[in-house]
């Protein structure tokens, strides 16, 4: 029987998955399963590292997350198609943009259950583990009405009632009436593991992040604990071995990883279109304004940058960026206009299409800079253009002309997921221990001693020099 | 009507002669207690009265001073010898020949003040109160206030640190049990007659026997609501040192009660009435005195996954409405064997076939499982094991496990 795992969480489901996204892929891989889906908690933050990283393995990386819904529960929700990744975009943003950037517990991003009817189309429902709908209609006594709910806003063929086993007497009861519900309804069975890290012996770092998660000590957490350490990725034999009894829940993974035709290389995404003149594409209306501006940038020495020029605009039509560049050239322009110093930096100062469009200030021909360095064919990447803007005020005006001229869901702000260095680490471990300050400082002193070397050296002969 | 008293490094003489006089004192330096007299005319006369028999109850030269504000008063009594009265509205032309030097000042504003020539009190409070504001800002504005005696501040008394506690020292060294009773029995009739005079109970006593050539014998029991009963105190004390004798003669003995608010309780009419408190006292009492203290108590689960973790907390003797939510079906109960029974046991496929312990044998016809179970992986003394419900040929359901780590089977118990 093939099994494809449907439910896992990667370490981006912070503090709340124990793996990252790359050793799912080569566990996967040892294992013999074919493909995973991710199903991190309200993001996508994991899924292009672990897409690419299962893809590079040749085996399948589905993407979904686990949406929190209004009512309580968290609903693994799978992408089956570019409308469904799209539907959960537009919910998973709509219900950020309505919440405070720290929220307190309780109050976190939540969908109501309208919301999700609404951007049901194109996604596959999961029943969930013990804080899915089901369980907790369940405790209830509504999992029925629970079911008929899901069907009615995912459709019939769209609800797989889950089923996990991590070998505890609750989870088995609540088991036994989902079998029950589901075989009344003629829905169909899935099993999955609720993955939550790759190898049982990554239960300590899940316990430990449980414990950051919930500001406490291991000595104090008691229950928020996992139970045991079975919930790491298992093996399709395992597997099948686990749910012996219920063959189809295992067939029907491979079922459902059928069904998940999306990938992250097909998003279908469009740059915000530029408004032109009537009758005009937006590389013709590039070609003139990069010719036009580079007369006047170049000045005698056109003629010399004309064939760079020429080659670089060639590459932008045949990538389609010409959007792009009215885009970036479109900010510049405001800029200049409101006196706001802007520039420009980076691989950018390769392309002499930037320079005359007074995007960048480097001549590149002049300096026989390199063009492929920032755009190539053979790469298949998209460009970054890098402007330096004034912080404060004027950086703020330029943001709001951004969302003004191309739609409030059309430009968006990034940021960068943070990640443990040795240091904090070793200190954040060593708080969850309950060390006392002293001992932390002489933890995290040691830290670079004994993490990142090959011949390391055991914490117990390190922590007993004394200062 | 406020009363300063001043006496450079006499605090405690201060405090004293305060307490004497009101309940509410403070403290405000060393050498300066302040005194609220309102409403005490009736029990010590006019301001001159209170005057004079603060001089008397201190004992030593005391400058006092009477007035209608707390600062006017304290400032009268650092700057002027003796006993000074200060009518209601005169306290700016009282205050007036006073040196500047009393004023807490910021030394800006000092210096301010010396350059204009501004020495004493008066001269200040003669300044406009708009050119001072205006000039010298808040602190200015407070500051004038303060010499026209116009002050505002409010008086923080200090808590009573009153100790519950009596010593006796003995003229011949007693060894009898009977005896030292007799002597805690006085000793805690005085005490409890404190406390009732206070309206106080107490939760905890203290008792040090200092003994002859040999080291302090000393206990300290809790009670698990507040009491004053000096019967009840002394029966406990009896219990203890019936149980834990002194090894020598004793010689001195002290005595102390940590006093707390009374408790007053609303019962509930629904919920059965605790017992009477002095009684579950005594009873607790000699329960620890047979099973020990770590075996009398109230059982309560453990936050943790562990299986059969609590630990024993003391009886609190308090019925409170239990906020569980009872199942509504009966649940399967397990009767627990403590400690679990270690049983061989015979697998086919995984499954237990075949059991043999102590006290039952026989073999499986059915079972569930296993439930497995892991924690305390950061401590020396970690858990690892699966859980195993089997019916046995017997016809009894019984719960075992085992310790992976070890191979070990137990049976843990049996389902009523």
């Amino acid at each position: 029987l093939s099994f494809v795992e449907l439910h896992a969480r990667s370490a981006f489901s912070f503090l709340q998955g124990a793996s990252v996204p790359e050793e799912y892929a080569d566990a996967a891989l040892k294992l013999g399963l074919t493909a995973i889906a991710l199903t991190d908690r309200d993001g996508f933050y994991g899924s292009p590292r672990f897409f690419f990283a299962m893809k590079k393995a040749g085996l399948r990386g589905h993407t979904g997350t686990e949406v929190l819904c209004t009512d309580g529960g968290r609903y693994p929700l799978l992408v089956k198609n570019r409308t469904g990744y799209q539907n959960l975009c537009r919910l998973l943003t709509r219900t950020k943009l309505r919440t405070e950037k720290h929220p307190k517990p309780g109050r976190e991003a939540a969908a109501t259950p309208e919301e999700l009817e609404e951007f049901s189309a194109g996604l596959l429902c999961l029943t969930g583990d013990a804080e899915g709908p089901l369980a907790m209609a369940l405790k209830q006594g509504e999992g029925r009405g629970c079911l008929e709910r899901l069907v009615r806003t995912f459709g019939r063929g769209n609800v797989y009632v889950e089923l996990q086993r991590h070998y505890d007497r609750v989870e088995e009861a609540r088991n036994q009436e989902a079998v029950s519900l589901a075989r009344s309804l003629q829905l169909p069975l899935v099993a999955t593991n609720g993955v939550c890290h790759v190898q049982p012996a990554q239960r300590q770092i899940l316990d430990v992040f449980t414990c950051l998660h919930h500001k406490t000590t291991l000595a104090e957490a008691g229950k928020l604990l996992t139970k045991n350490a079975e919930r790491h990725l298992k093996s399709g034999t395992e597997m099948a071995r686990l749910f012996a009894d219920y063959p189809e829940a295992i067939f029907n993974t491979s079922e459902v990883s059928a069904q998940l035709g999306f990938e992250l290389t097909d998003l279908g995404y469009e740059f915000p279109r530029y408004p032109l003149p009537p009758g005009q594409t937006e590389m013709e209306f590039l070609r003139v304004r990069t010719i036009e501006a580079a007369r006047l940038r170049y000045q005698s020495g056109y003629k010399r940058a004309k064939p760079q020029i020429e080659h670089e605009l060639r590459i932008i039509e045949n990538l389609k960026l010409a959007g792009y560049f009215l885009i970036v050239w479109d900010i510049i322009n405001f800029c200049r206009e409101e006196g706001i110093l802007a520039q420009g930096r980076g691989s950018a100062a390769n392309s002499a299409v930037c320079y005359s469009l007074g995007i960048t200030a480097v001549d590149p021909v002049g300096m026989g800079l390199l063009f492929e360095r920032f755009l190539s064919e053979e790469r298949g990447e998209w460009p970054d253009i890098d402007i330096d803007l004034p912080s404060g005020e004027k950086r703020e005006s330029v943001i709001q002309h951004i969302y003004r001229r191309y739609g409030e869901r059309g430009a968006a702000m990034t940021a960068n997921v943070i990640t443990y260095r040795d240091r904090s680490a070793a200190r954040e471990v060593g708080k969850v221990l309950g060390f006392d300050s002293a001992t932390l400082d002489r933890l995290s002193r040691l830290a670079p001693v004994w993490v990142g070397r090959t011949r390391t050296i055991p914490l117990k002969r390190a922590l007993p020099k004394q200062d | 009507m406020y009363a300063c008293l001043h006496a450079e490094g006499n605090s405690a003489i201060l405090v004293d002669c305060a307490r004497h006089f009101s309940p509410y004192s403070e403290q405000t330096s060393s050498g300066t207690v302040l005194i609220d007299m309102r409403g005490s005319a009736e029990l010590f006369g006019g301001p001159q009265d209170i005057a004079s028999a603060m001089n008397n109850r201190a004992g030593i030269p005391v400058d006092v001073a009477i007035a209608r504000d707390l600062d006017t008063a304290i400032f009268a009594a650092r700057g002027f010898r003796g006993t000074t009265i200060i009518p209601p509205g005169q306290e700016g032309a009282v205050l007036a020949p006073l040196s500047l030097s009393l004023l807490p000042c910021s030394p800006e504003v000092a210096s301010i003040l010396n350059s204009w020539g501004i020495r004493t009190f008066g001269e200040f409070a003669a300044l406009p109160a708009a050119g001072i504001a205006a000039r010298l800002g808040k602190e200015g504005s407070h500051l004038h206030r303060l010499v026209r005696g116009e002050g505002n501040r409010q008086l923080r008394p200090f808590e009573d640190p009153t100790r519950f506690e009596e010593t006796m020292e003995l003229e011949s060294p007693i060894e009898l049990l009977e005896s030292l009773s007799f002597l805690l029995g006085r000793l805690l009739h005085d005490l409890c007659n404190r406390l009732t005079a206070s309206s106080l109970s107490a939760d905890e006593i203290h008792l040090a026997l200092t003994l002859e050539n040999a080291p302090v014998h000393a206990c300290t029991l809790r009670t698990a609501l507040p009491m004053r009963d000096p019967m009840i105190f002394l029966k406990l004390l009896q219990l203890e040192l019936s149980g834990r004798p002194p090894a020598a003669p004793i010689v001195k003995i002290h005595l102390e009660l940590r006093a707390m608010p009374t408790r007053t309780e609303q019962h509930h009419l629904f919920l059965a009435l605790s017992p009477e408190p002095a009684k579950l006292e005594v009873t607790l009492s000699k329960l620890t005195h047979l099973l020990g203290a770590e075996n009398v108590g109230t059982p309560e689960l453990l936050n943790t996954h562990r299986p059969d973790a609590f630990r024993v907390k003391r009886f609190s003797g308090l019925v409170t409405a239990s906020k569980t939510k009872l199942p509504a079906s009966p649940a399967l109960v397990l009767r627990r064997y403590r400690p679990p029974r270690i049983a061989q046991v015979i697998q086919k496929s995984e499954c237990p076939v075949h059991i043999r312990s102590l006290s039952l044998q026989g073999s499986v016809i059915r079972c569930a499982g296993p439930w497995r179970s892991s924690g305390d992986w950061w401590k020396t003394e970690r858990w690892n094991r699966d859980e195993w419900d089997v019916a046995l040929s017997d016809g009894a359901l019984y719960r075992l496990y085992e310790e992976l780590d070890t191979r070990r089977w137990f049976v843990e118990g049996v389902y009523d």
